[in-house]
């Protein structure tokens, strides 16, 4: 029997409607996702549009190779966050510490703007793309090692050591933090 | 909160602990209702407006310009060897003649 997705996918291929589906499907997830990778809400709206005309456009080449169609999705996001990176390196642009300032607007935002939060949050900006796509994987999409390995291109078992590595880390820019050694 | 961030980060620390910051740290979003239906609608309408061009792009019946290649070159050869036998035979008679 053919997964529902899977067939959801397919009949998406026909009929816009079906698309319409897979949109209220996957929106607030994709939109999470841009979101704690870009760090403000207008950057992950853009984002989270482009990721699905992208995958409008590209879905009569999709095809299921063991990849779920949430899981292509992230990839797709991933790829235009790892652009939005590195066009916004090449100019001067708005730090995460003034991103977080100016969410002020955003009603969501009044709960988290804790001072241990935005270290966090912080201690998660220095960390590599790859790095903040797990944490982003793992903590908001709560995906498991299997699937969050077959979005990534990795094993389960090298997921969990690297998420060990990733705490790790974040543990040591925390304290390091804590103990005035980065301001 | 519940927990301060020495709890974070102490000597020895929790990595649990720190899980379960990082999970307070970053709630769910919801994405703003005027974006979530503007976007829906510009997709509906990319949609539609995608599919016809898809429909007259795919390659239509692969084999058609084969048969009509070797329909014209029957043609040709027919009409080729037609030519060069009544040639052949006015020379023939002209040889007789």
């Amino acid at each position: 029997m053919p997964d529902p997705e899977e067939a959801l996918v397919e009949r998406a291929r026909q009929e816009p409607a079906a698309f319409g589906e897979l949109y209220e499907r996957y929106l607030e997830r994709i939109y999470n996702y841009t979101y704690y990778r870009t760090g403000n809400r207008w950057d992950a709206e853009d984002l989270t549009a482009k990721v699905f005309f992208q995958a409008l456009n590209h879905l009569p080449r999709y095809k299921n190779r063991g990849l779920p169609f949430g899981a292509w999705l992230f990839t797709i996001a991933h790829n235009l966050v790892a652009n939005w990176h590195r066009d916004r390196s090449r100019r001067k642009s708005v730090t995460l510490d003034k991103a977080l300032a100016l969410q002020r607007d955003d009603p969501f935002a009044a709960v988290e703007r804790s001072e241990d939060y935005v270290a966090l949050r912080q201690a998660i900006a220095t960390l590599t793309q790859e790095r903040q796509h797990l944490i982003v994987l793992k903590f908001v999409e709560e995906l498991p090692n299997a699937e969050i390995g077959r979005i990534m291109g990795r094993s389960e078992g090298a997921i969990k050591a690297l998420l060990h590595r990733t705490l790790k880390a974040l543990r040591h820019h925390l304290k390091a933090r804590q103990n005035g050694h980065i301001s | 909160m519940g927990t301060s961030r020495e709890d974070i980060s102490p000597d020895g620390g929790d990595l649990e602990l720190l899980e379960r910051e990082l999970r307070r740290a970053m709630p769910r979003q919801h994405p703003a209702a005027n974006f979530r239906d503007s976007l829906r609608g510009h997709l509906a309408y990319a949609a539609r407006r995608e599919r016809p061009a898809v429909e007259i792009a795919r390659p239509k019946a692969p084999y058609l310009r084969l048969w009509w290649g070797l329909a014209a070159l029957s043609i040709a050869t027919t009409t080729f060897l037609i030519r060069r036998t009544r040639t052949a035979g006015t020379k023939g008679e002209e040889t007789l003649g």
